[in-house]
């Protein structure tokens, strides 16, 4: 697993912060990536931009994906991620602070492969941080690429 | 015989006059309501074949004395016979007497019509203000009165016109002022959550990371910090609780409360084994409600009915129903802390709570919770309470007029 790529789609730098810091408190191998819009995503999927040397046949072990985002929407990064085959069986889960019923609906409907939202308690975040990395990193059998 | 009125039954408006002048008189002497309207449909009946075969027919009203007794008088000239007439003696003892042309004049029928008028009070005045009563009745001054309920119901028309769009653009304020407030809820949800996070994740850390060069002062500001960080949170879940409330659907069904209450309290005993609460449910209690509004209701009901009474041995709480007032009252009691009444009024608003934190959590929002998952269902929620005695909370669900 330590090869693993974990892609982090947070425009607000201190949940960054704090979800790096809950990586690390789970002692998380693997490396984290953090992009900061939806258009960032999409580029860094889809070795684009920014990110066009990157072998786009690298692709992250998990998306973790915040709703609320600059430029694309989390829902539309989500559909641009299912609507492309490279991408279509990749791992996503939504992390965020919404517990709208629409939000959740339309997560699941766009093909998110769970919906966690972040507590406002740090350790519980710190938990529900590990229960995410143990759950898609180690347990979970990723789809053949 | 003396024509009080006469018309000439040759146009539609002078079929309307005849009709409304014949039921004045009728009704005036105190003839039978039945009888008038018979008369006068009669009336009516003759001049609309009157007008289709182009023929002269002239209707004439007058009144006669017969042994005490005043007959009201309808004589139909050019008309030689009627078959309407037929059972009119038996049913309403009017008379019609048939008369052929004489002279050179008109065959006509004669209607006579008993009415409840002593002779004695039909005088000159008597016939003067009857003169004049039928004289309203005559066309002039009923193209008047249409003209006039024209111009009202014109101006009607346009009062329900301006109310028709001013609803309209009510409607269109209020959807817009729901999308704001869903875009709101959205806001509060994830907006106000990021920077709490980041308070107590930071907080957290500084505890962590800097245990050495933080004194005990510093490290308890910290835990203040982290324990108002989680009260906000909380409030800020409660506040979208109620928002919800709000703004999801009704669905409207046969709900079992007393099933209901048993599978709170089922819960709420397993969420606090320890204590001894007597619980009595009065069985069979249904209503007709929104099932998911009315679980709401009775969660927040029940669970402050555990809360209140948590230093009581036994605690006492009771799931039961009365009528007061003809409408059936559901309500909770229990014997805990209970409040002071004088105080209420405020048991109902958001956020409003009677007693400390410290001696019992809660951010206040549960009776708020209650009274509008009540009134939106058009129902009502009072409390009584004494401190140190109790508290009971009932509540009705749809207003008699509803459905009543």
């Amino acid at each position: 697993m330590s090869g693993d790529i974990i892609l982090l789609v947070e425009d607000n730098p201190d949940d960054v912060e704090l979800t790096l810091r809950a990586f690390r408190k789970n002692n998380m191998r693997g490396e984290i990536v953090v992009v900061r819009d939806g258009a960032e995503a999409l580029d860094y999927l889809f070795a684009e931009g920014a990110y066009a040397d990157r072998n786009p046949m690298d692709r992250p072990a998990l998306v973790l994906l915040d709703l609320k985002l600059p430029k694309l929407s989390g829902h539309e990064v989500l559909r641009r991620i299912r609507s492309d085959e490279r991408t279509a069986l990749l791992p996503v889960v939504v992390l965020t602070s919404s517990r709208e019923d629409a939000d959740l609906i339309e997560s699941y409907s766009g093909g998110a492969n769970s919906y966690v939202r972040k507590p406002v308690d740090f350790n519980e975040f710190i938990e529900a941080v590990r229960q995410v990395g143990v759950y898609w990193l180690a347990l979970n059998e990723q789809p053949p690429r | 015989m003396n024509p009080l009125a006469s018309i000439n039954l040759s146009t539609d408006l002078a079929l309307v006059e005849a009709r409304g002048k014949v039921r004045t008189l009728a009704e005036d002497l105190g003839a039978q309501a039945v009888a008038g309207t018979a008369v006068a449909t009669i009336v009516s009946d003759v001049g609309r074949r009157a007008i289709k075969d182009d023929l002269p027919v002239t209707a004439e009203l007058a009144i006669e004395a017969v042994e005490g007794r005043t007959i009201m008088q309808v004589r139909l000239s050019g008309v030689s016979a009627l078959p309407e007439v037929e059972g009119l003696r038996s049913r309403f003892g009017i008379e019609a007497i048939s008369s052929t042309a004489v002279d050179g004049g008109r065959p006509s029928v004669e209607l006579r019509i008993p009415t409840s008028t002593p002779a004695a009070r039909v005088d000159e005045a008597f016939l003067d203000r009857e003169r004049a009563r039928l004289i309203q009745r005559s066309p002039g001054q009923l193209l008047e009165e249409v003209q006039r309920q024209n111009v009202e119901l014109s101006s009607l028309l346009e009062e329900l016109r301006d109310t028709k769009n001013a609803l309209a653009l009510k409607a269109r304020e209020l959807e817009t002022v729901n999308r704001e407030l869903e875009s709101f809820s959205y806001s509060v949800s994830h907006d106000l959550r990021a920077p709490l996070r980041a308070v107590d994740g930071f907080g957290l850390a500084l505890l962590e990371d800097y245990d050495a060069a933080l004194d005990e002062t510093g490290k308890d500001y910290l835990r203040r910090i982290r324990a108002a960080t989680a009260r906000m949170a909380r409030l800020i879940d409660d506040l979208l609780s109620l928002s919800r409330l709000t703004r999801d659907e009704m669905h409207v069904g046969r709900v079992d409360l007393s099933r209901l209450a048993e599978e709170i309290v089922a819960e709420l005993r397993e969420g606090e084994p320890g204590r001894n609460v007597d619980v009595t449910i009065t069985p069979g209690l249904e209503a007709e409600a929104d099932a998911a509004l009315t679980r709401v209701v009775l969660v927040n009901l029940l669970g402050n009915a555990f809360k209140f009474t948590d230093k009581r041995d036994p605690a006492r709480i009771a799931f039961g129903a009365e009528t007061v007032d003809g409408r059936l009252w559901y309500c909770v009691e229990d014997n805990g802390a209970g409040f002071d009444m004088t105080y209420a009024d405020k048991l109902f608003g958001a956020f409003q709570r009677l007693h400390t934190t410290d001696e019992f959590d809660g951010t206040g929002i549960g009776l708020a919770i209650v009274q509008r998952a009540i009134h939106r269902q058009g129902g009502e929620v009072r409390a009584w309470g004494e401190i140190g005695t109790g508290a009971k909370i009932s509540f009705c669900l749809a207003s008699p007029r509803i459905g009543g």
